[in-house]
């Protein structure tokens, strides 16, 4: 039996001047996901180190501020939950990391709020802005659950005037057969694990819809960050 | 008609009794309504006040 010919060679074309033809697209979906990401948060826009003219101004400042109370509203509270709801009564530095987690936590509805009334009053939700202001909307609102929350676990007296006060109002809006506020084991659950991580994932959808759209200019200053002064 | 009731140890003392501005169907604490009004200066202020460090040539940067 003899081997069969070698294939004709294809008669040699001059080099082509064209550009190469891109790469198909890559069918895996990590592969997708990798790229739709990057397009959308490549890493010049998730941290930045410029930023147009007008965010130097100190109303830009109250919503890295509530960051920052945050992170401390978290650290503290991480100290709380390991050495236990007790731990508060009956420590001198326990008392001081539960006065640190109350304090915290007013100054990040002081400046939250600010920082509210600052985007309200420019119209934040302008140039496709209006997820991220909704998300800040639910983070207000999911940490006013965590707060209130906060305020049942004290387990001292105070805890208890405050869940039995609330209950009516709970009863009445048809949910208190289900979010019992006078149940502490439930409110310790939603205060140091539900809550918390609703925060946590809202905050962080809300920076990078921040990061992905901009930071909103005033009004009367173009979307794209040209500044008109007047 | 608007009822004022202002104890001074209550402003200061917040463990203490709380006392209470009513305005007609409005009542909030004084210890709240000063934090309010603090914050509404804040709020102003940060308006008001230049931010130290600011240069002009920024203003090509992306928003």
């Amino acid at each position: 039996m003899s081997a069969a010919p070698p294939p004709a060679s294809p008669p040699a074309s001059p080099p082509s001047t064209d550009p190469p033809a891109a790469a198909p697209a890559p069918r895996s979906w990590t592969a997708r996901l990798r790229g739709s990401t990057l397009e959308a948060l490549p890493a010049d826009r998730v941290l930045p180190d410029r930023q147009p003219a007008y965010v130097a101004s100190w109303i830009y400042v109250f919503g890295a501020a509530t960051l920052a109370a945050l992170l401390m509203v978290v650290a503290t509270g991480i100290v709380l939950s390991l050495a236990g709801p007790q731990w508060w009564h009956v420590s001198s530095v326990g008392h001081f990391v539960n006065s640190l987690h109350l304090w915290s936590v007013e100054i990040f509805f002081v400046v939250m709020v600010i920082h509210l009334w600052g985007k309200f009053w420019m119209a934040a939700w302008r140039g496709h802005r209006a997820l991220t202001w909704m998300t800040g909307v639910v983070a207000f609102l999911v940490s006013i659950g965590a707060a209130f929350t906060g305020y049942l676990v004290q387990t001292n007296f105070d805890a208890q005037w405050i869940a039995s006060e609330a209950k009516d109002g709970i009863n009445a809006t048809g949910v208190g057969a289900f979010w019992n506020v006078l149940d502490v084991g439930q409110m310790m659950l939603w205060h140091v694990t539900l809550l918390p991580l609703g925060v946590g994932a809202i905050t962080v959808l809300h920076v990078l819809l921040v990061r992905v759209r901009g930071v909103v200019p005033p009004v009367g200053v173009d979307t794209d960050g040209t500044v008109v002064r007047p | 008609m608007a009822a004022v009731l202002l104890p001074a140890a209550g402003v200061i003392d917040l463990n203490g009794q709380g006392s209470y501005l009513s305005w007609g169907v409005v009542q909030i604490s004084w210890a709240n309504a000063v934090v309010v009004v603090l914050m509404v200066a804040v709020f102003v202020l940060a308006l008001l006040l230049p931010f130290p460090g600011h240069r002009d040539d920024d203003d090509g940067a992306r928003p």
